[in-house]
């Protein structure tokens, strides 16, 4: 009787299973295999060298660095805004951070061309100011031009996560400590930061995994010339230069999906571990 | 402690406004470059010329179809599902929901080589296939939103109460339950939509014309119409989400990410 439960579960089981189950098996089999279908391990030596270690190097950097910018003045933000008395702006600034973490991608990248591009409407206004900021190597398709683009998807998701978690922080600790004799510093220094710094561990390395699976910008603003990852795969599938070219872009999604899964997981536990602060 | 209370309220009364430019740079510095003309004047001119370029409508006409059809699928499959697990089997519902954050661990664009390499030519040759791709890949957020609007009541009690004053398994559902989860299932259409609206991976990958592979080609020919519709596109997004926000103001903690 308690299996026959289970079959209520079956629809979604099933859709999953189709949907998500047998592309990864695909990409798992797939990157076992060279083209001609026999075994073999040399897609894992290809990705682990060459331009895919350096493809995997720079996705880390990048995401590295944007998840610990978005990290700080996300939570900067979220804080003064949580602290605001007003809710219009508070609204507004969580409705807006919720468009630009989930649309973001394509359109994100032509708003940064017409902003920052070559004849773009800031670098214009700085150029008249007589700071050309094309003056010298900089250009926003480099990685500190895409790492700004980046920022616009990375602070606006720090923000969504980070107001349910600041709302969650008790007056009454304030209190207690001041009543201790705490001042605002002691306070932030001694209370607040270790009650939540596995939160802000967690959310660290769901930063980071945003930034690492994130393909739609990079493709969209450099057409493919920044190597990250993401990119790589695409290009793998879509030419057919490479020799056995699918069978790496799986293993390069293999990567992926291990370096994403124990950050994802590590967030998981750290989630977990913080939840107890909250009752 | 006067001063430093000053002190703390400019801080965070700067932040804010140091926060709000940051959104409005890049939207007011576009906006000029897209519907600038040489001349000074403003002019909707990427507008009309976008409303010409019929490969842009028909993929816009196309991504709404996509969005639609994901949002049904994923209504479907999981307000029953979400419903039977809160009335029968509430010890299974941690196990399912950790099932359902598993696309969030294969990116996008993995899963969509999957997909290339694994389905039959019959899915792949319909750009109405994406359906299933993206409820897949909204399944984290629109379960959870879900979810949680169910979690909030006290579903077995409400059935209960209802059965108990005549009223039958369809009209307890209609009557009580979806009216009671109404802003769940609001945030997770929301998600859906925007996710679908925004996503580029698979529908690159497997070389379909929807808004956003449409709108990526067409930025590399006619800059002004691409900012332009980006800008819209955005606009548009946020008015909707504005709008369901206004509506609830609980699902606002449940808006979660996946670019």
């Amino acid at each position: 009787m308690k299996r026959l439960e289970f079959l209520g579960l079956a629809p979604l089981i099933i859709f999953m299973g189709i949907f998500l189950g047998l592309p990864l098996t695909a990409i798992v089999r797939f990157s076992f295999l060279n083209s001609e279908g026999d075994f073999t391990l040399q897609n894992f030596a290809t990705i682990t060298s060459g331009i895919y270690l350096d493809a995997f190097l720079l996705s880390t950097k990048l995401s590295l660095a944007s998840a610990a910018i978005s990290l700080i003045l996300g939570f900067a933000f979220a804080y003064s805004l949580v602290n605001t008395r007003v809710p219009l702006v508070k609204r507004l600034i969580s409705t807006a951070s919720g468009v630009l973490a989930n649309t973001g991608g394509v359109p994100l990248a032509f708003m940064f061309i017409a902003v920052l591009g070559t004849y773009g409407a800031l670098t214009t206004w700085l150029k008249n100011l007589g700071i050309d900021i094309y003056g010298g190597t900089w250009t926003l398709y480099s990685f500190s031009g895409i790492l700004i683009v980046y920022l616009y998807f990375q602070i606006p998701l720090m923000i969504l996560i980070s107001i349910p978690v600041l709302e969650n922080i008790k007056p009454e600790w304030r209190a207690a400590a001041e009543t201790l004799g705490s001042n605002a510093l002691n306070f932030w220094r001694k209370v607040l930061l270790p009650i939540l710094f596995p939160q802000l561990l967690g959310i660290f390395l769901l930063l980071f995994a945003n930034s690492f699976a994130a393909y739609a910008t990079a493709a969209a603003l450099t057409s493919g010339s920044l190597a990250l990852v993401p990119v790589q795969i695409a290009s793998l599938i879509g030419s057919n230069v490479q020799v056995d070219g699918a069978n790496i872009a799986m293993a390069l999604g293999m990567g992926m999906v291990i370096l994403v899964g124990i950050t994802t997981v590590g967030y998981a536990l750290l989630e977990k571990r913080s939840s107890r602060w909250r009752h | 402690m006067a001063p430093l209370r000053m002190i703390s309220v400019t801080l965070r009364l700067g932040t804010i406004l140091i926060g709000l430019l940051f959104f409005a740079i890049p939207i007011y510095a576009s906006s000029i470059f897209a519907f600038r003309e040489s001349d000074g004047s403003f002019s909707a001119q990427p507008i009309s010329s976008a409303l010409e370029n019929h490969e842009l409508v028909r993929s816009f006409f196309l991504t709404m179809q996509i969005a639609f059809g994901t949002v049904l699928l994923t209504l479907l499959l999981l307000i029953p599902t979400i419903a039977y697990l809160h009335f029968v089997i509430p010890g299974a519902r941690a196990w399912v929901e950790f099932l359902t954050l598993t696309p969030l661990v294969i990116p996008p664009i993995v899963q969509g080589v999957g997909f290339l390499y694994s389905m039959p030519t019959s899915l792949k040759s319909t750009p109405h296939a994406l359906i299933f791709a993206y409820t897949v890949l909204a399944l984290p957020f629109s379960y959870r939103a879900i979810d949680s609007a169910f979690s909030s009541i006290d579903v077995r009690t409400l059935f209960n109460a209802a059965s108990s004053l005549g009223a039958n398994f369809m009209t307890v559902v209609s009557k009580i339950l979806i009216p009671n989860v109404a802003a769940g299932i609001f945030a997770a259409i929301f998600l859906t939509i925007a996710l679908v609206l925004g996503e580029f991976a698979y529908a690159s990958l497997l070389l379909w014309d929807t808004f956003p592979t449409v709108l990526a080609v067409a930025g590399m020919s006619n800059a002004s119409t691409a900012v332009a519709l980006s800008i819209l596109s955005l606009i548009g997004v946020w008015l909707i989400l504005s709008a369901l926000s206004a509506f609830n103001r609980r699902s606002r903690g449940l808006i979660v990410s996946g670019v």
